[in-house]
């Protein structure tokens, strides 16, 4: 393997296990300064921690192998999410169009009302970006638990 | 997966960031394949049979499983 003198050391690796974490306590400070609001400080912390973890996942050449399949189960949950989230809007709207189907074949006419309000479906974007990391951080904690629960340690 | 990946750290006196810092991993990393956490991908498995220099076979032993 040729030298390469950017190639990330042990150390750096061992660095990115412990930023994602950091970046997992921001995003729950996000959440909560959704619910309570925080210090301006706070916030700016909270934040720059949530898409610095993100970003890190996404695009950090220091990650090894293990880490990145970590990474992979917060993303495959952090889709799910996402797809959850449409199917439910698919349904509701799926739903609301039969009904009106239904109102014109038996009495000609468009119903005036509207079952389903899309508009009150839709969180705040800031709202839904903090969902979305904690659904990521959510899947990577779950597959770190999961591993330290179904197998032996070793010092 | 089990792997003897421990018992030739052992022998060695290497610390698992040690063996991570040969391998190119971290030393959680390293940690996760010997506690049988994480399987090693065939690239990570080649660099480690040529580290010990051992067949792969001779390290990871999928009929323990």
């Amino acid at each position: 393997m040729p030298f390469d003198p950017q190639a990330p050391s042990e150390q750096d690796r061992s660095r990115t296990h412990a930023l994602i974490w950091f970046g997992a306590a921001c995003t729950l400070l996000s959440l909560v300064n959704r619910f309570l609001g925080m210090d301006n400080m706070m916030v700016v912390i909270a934040y720059g921690g949530t898409a610095g973890g993100l970003l890190q996942a996404a695009l950090s050449r220091a990650s090894d192998e293990y880490l990145r399949g970590l990474y992979n189960v917060g993303w495959r949950t952090m889709g799910t999410g996402v797809a959850l989230y449409l199917m439910a809007l698919f349904v509701f709207a799926a739903g609301d169009l039969s009904r009106q189907a239904g109102h014109w074949a038996s009495s000609g006419t468009k119903p005036s009302d509207s079952m389903f309000d899309i508009n009150g479906f839709l969180v705040d974007p800031i709202s839904l970006c903090v969902i979305l990391a904690i659904l990521f951080y959510g899947g990577f904690a779950f597959a770190w638990l999961r591993d330290r629960f179904t197998t032996e340690s070793s010092a | 997966m089990k792997n003897r990946l421990k018992v030739l750290r052992a022998e060695r006196d290497w610390s698992q960031a040690e063996l991570g810092m040969h391998l190119d991993v971290s030393r959680q990393a390293v940690n996760a394949i010997e506690t049988g956490k994480h399987d090693p991908s065939l690239p990570l498995a080649f660099r480690i049979a040529r580290l010990f220099e051992m067949p792969i076979e001779e390290i990871f032993d999928d009929e323990l499983d």
